[in-house]
């Protein structure tokens, strides 16, 4: 126990109504947490810790009777072809559609960046896609893109160019249209998060830059770009997760067959063992795996890409 | 209510401003104050001891259409007038919500007192002690009032029947007469796969339009699957339950399925059925699997020229090179009661079931929409009331076709082949997942060899539906 600790309980010793003002208030203290702490044990920890316990049974969805099996839900897992195609989808996807956000953002906000006529307006619209429900944005592409009546395939077959594809919800074309739908929607989110640290960089770096005669591409690798290291490094991660875990847009896109099998993805591969074949016990191993994964990934991802430490990065 | 209608709040808040009281206190005590309130309305909310209860009977229904529910509200509205001890809540909801939500609840062991559901369905939730038989709302009815194709597929070999159907249809093979007749084809004259083989290029005039058009989401393959397979003399599964979809049969529809995909639209892999209805209707496709409600769909998009039946037509579904007889599918959806319910709701919705059958209820739900939720009475279809319906009458081929098929009994519920596949306890679990659909398009659009992928799919199927259910 510390000096200072030694002080406090000889002073609290010495006046009595002190010290139990001070146990009254702990308590008050915990009182005031204990809302918090039920609702964190409710909905993180105690689903978090029942999922792992499940993912060691088999149960039917609509029973509620289940069988302990160990880790045999996890060799199955490990051993199905189907679950490794899903899992190499995903990551087509997370790493097809971050990276496309990414060049995409960054893109549009170095021009919103700049000011000319209407560009307080276009930084607002520029955030509509990130604004329009999930349902709504990949209903109104999958009418764009249908291959009867959709308004893209109709221009893109009226310009007649070797090669194109007649639909392209297809098994062969819908992860490109997957992951473009997906840059439209989320693009907005790495601009904001870009310009708002463009907009803080000082310009007398830019200055700097000029006087020694650095053009504007060296400028934007040599002073831009290690400026945004942080803030990328920080999107990059939120997104590559998000992309990684993203159920919404390839089920409402697929339905999770059909064509929609070409992009099953792990989080819709997982989705349908649970609440199509019923496996709840495998659901919750699959999502154990996918949150296995993510970590592993995370943690190469901060060993490669350690946070800087120098604050005018930050 | 406002706060300061309350005397010991306004003394609380009186004290705080009087300082008086401290923060820490004020807000204690505001707290206790709240707890206290909270209790106290609750307590005074509670009914009077000897209160009488109401029994609340819960239904889910699948038809959300603004028709059919103001038909349902019709008919709860009459039936609370004779029993003012219950109240029903009838709701209805598409049947993919349908599905997830049934799911939660029955895993959460509170599912609706009663619910519509597909006739698999109803054999897997008896498998797993789920449902409970439903013999006195049959005899109430009058078992020989109704059509036996459709209480056949209800009745198990305990002898008990375990749902009630709300309405049934038959699926036609619905096709483009004016495109027949500019392409000179002559569909009533099909009999074999090769004869639709031989025209449906003839029908095909891509990219205005296609020859058929099939959905390719899983619950849609499903349906065409297992009536190709029907068609070409087979079953889905063996006398046992176990797959059999490495037989002839399977494998010749899966062939079979290779020669009519030129003639699809080059996106049908993604459609969902109701895309092809209106694919249909706008004459995106000269023919197209459809039941009564498409009627809706050409009133909506096609030309009022041609919403007759002289362009819609129905035309006849054909036999496979090993088959004797086409066959459809049986939308058969029954009500079905949950053991689960508390007993007294089960008794109440039993009472409803009863009073909604009833023909002068029953009549305002059928023609909510006419040509697609047709009644279980066979006496309607000799009943100029029930057939002079306008709808009824303008489509009367429609029904005509369907009222065929039940005739000769070739119409079976999804995933039946052959009668006794109705009693395998995991053909619904089968139904939900995308496995069958997997190998139609492993060999349609990824080029899998048949035998390869139905080996494929009976294994997964043996391995996570069959050994899962043991």
């Amino acid at each position: 126990m510390s000096v200072r600790a030694d002080t406090l309980a000889g002073a609290a010793a010495r006046t009595p109504g002190r010290a139990s003002r001070h146990r009254r208030e702990a308590w008050i203290g915990l009182g005031l947490l204990l809302p918090a702490a039920v609702l964190v044990f409710a909905f993180t920890i105690f689903p978090v810790g029942y999922n792992l316990w499940l993912g060691f049974f088999t149960k039917h969805s609509l029973r509620l009777t289940s069988t302990w099996v160990g880790l045999g839900n996890y060799t199955q897992i490990l051993a199905d072809p189907d679950f490794w195609r899903s899992a190499w989808l995903a990551t087509v996807y997370a790493v097809g559609s971050t990276a496309l956000q990414i060049v995409v953002g960054v893109a549009g906000a170095l021009i919103l960046h700049q000011r000319f006529a209407g560009c307080d307006f276009l930084r607002g619209v520029a955030l509509f896609p990130y604004m329009i429900p999930t349902v709504i944005a990949v209903f109104v592409w999958r009418w764009l893109m249908n291959d009867l009546y959709g308004v893209i395939p109709y221009v893109l077959s009226t310009l007649r160019i070797p090669g194109m594809p007649e639909a392209w919800l297809t098994h062969t074309t819908i992860m490109w249209v997957l992951i473009v739908l997906s840059v439209w929607t989320f693009f907005p989110f790495v601009l904001v998060n870009v310009l708002a640290r463009l907009q803080t960089i000082p310009p007398e770096l830019y200055d700097a830059a000029r006087v020694d005669g650095a053009s504007a591409v060296r400028q934007f690798f040599h002073v831009t770009l290690p400026q945004l290291r942080n803030v990328l490094l920080i999107v990059l991660l939120l997104r590559g997760i998000w992309m990684f875990t993203k159920f919404d847009v390839p089920w409402l896109l697929g339905f999770g067959g059909g064509a929609g099998e070409a992009i099953r993805t792990l989080p819709v591969f997982t989705y349908q063992r649970s609440f199509t074949y019923y496996q709840a016990g495998m659901g919750a191993a699959l999502s154990n795996v996918m949150l296995a994964l993510l970590l592993m990934a995370v943690t190469i991802y901060f060993v490669a890409f350690p946070p800087s430490e120098d604050e005018t990065d930050a | 209510m406002r706060w300061d209608s309350d005397a010991d709040l306004r003394r609380l808040v009186a004290e705080r401003r009087e300082g008086t009281l401290g923060r820490r206190e004020f807000l204690a005590r505001l707290g206790a104050t709240a707890v206290g309130a909270t209790a106290a309305s609750v307590v005074g909310t509670s009914k009077p001891a000897g209160a009488q209860k109401k029994v609340v009977v819960t239904t889910w229904d699948t038809e959300p259409n603004p028709a059919t529910r103001a038909a349902m509200k019709a008919i709860v509205d009459d039936f609370h007038k004779l029993h003012k001890d219950i109240e029903v809540r009838a709701e209805g909801m598409g049947w993919g919500d349908m599905d997830r939500k049934l799911q939660a609840a029955m895993a959460a062991k509170s599912p609706p007192t009663a619910s519509h559901t597909q006739t698999y369905v109803v054999t897997s939730f008896r498998a797993k002690g789920l449902i409970e038989p439903v013999d006195d709302i049959v005899k109430a009815i009058g078992e020989d009032k109704i059509f036996p194709s459709v209480l056949r597929w209800l009745k198990y070999p305990d002898g008990k029947y375990w749902g009630i159907t709300h309405a049934w249809g038959a699926e036609i093979l619905g096709g483009r007469g004016d495109y027949a007749q500019a392409a000179g084809v002559d569909p009533q004259r099909w009999k074999t796969w090769d004869d639709w083989l031989r025209d449906l290029p003839k029908l095909n005039k891509a990219p205005q339009h296609y020859g058929l058009a099939l959905a390719g989401i899983p619950f849609f393959v499903n349906e065409d699957v297992y009536m190709l397979t029907g068609a070409n003399g087979g079953s889905l599964f063996d006398a046992k339950g176990q797959p059999a979809l490495e037989s002839p049969q399977v494998l010749g529809m899966l062939e079979f399925w290779k020669k009519l995909k030129p003639n699809l639209p080059p996106g049908w892999a993604s459609h969902d059925y109701l895309e092809t209805l209106s694919a249909w209707a706008t004459g995106k496709t000269a023919s197209v699997y459809m039941w009564g409600r498409t009627a809706g769909y050409i009133d909506q998009y096609a030309p009022p020229d041609k919403r007759n039946p002289d362009v819609f037509q129905v035309w006849p579904k054909t036999t496979g090179p090993l088959g004797k007889a086409p066959l459809t599918q049986f939308d058969n959806e029954p009500w079905v009661i949950y053991a689960d319910a508390p007993a007294d709701e089960k008794a109440a919705a039993r009472e409803f079931l009863k009073f909604f059958f009833k023909p002068e209820n029953y009549r305002k739900h059928c023609d909510s929409v006419p040509v697609h939720i047709l009644s279980i009475y066979k006496s309607d279809f000799q009943d100029p009331s029930y057939l002079n319906h306008p709808e009824r009458k303008r489509w009367k081929p429609w029904l005509d076709a369907q009222l065929k098929w039940v005739e000769i009994g070739r119409a079976h519920p999804l995933l039946v082949c052959n009668p006794q596949d109705m009693v395998i306890p995991w053909i619904g679990d089968v139904a939900a997942t995308p496995i069958l659909a997997d190998m139609v398009m492993a060999v349609v659009e990824r080029g899998k060899d048949p035998k390869a992928a139905a080996k494929e799919a009976s294994d997964k199927i043996v391995r996570d539906i069959i050994d899962k259910t043991k």
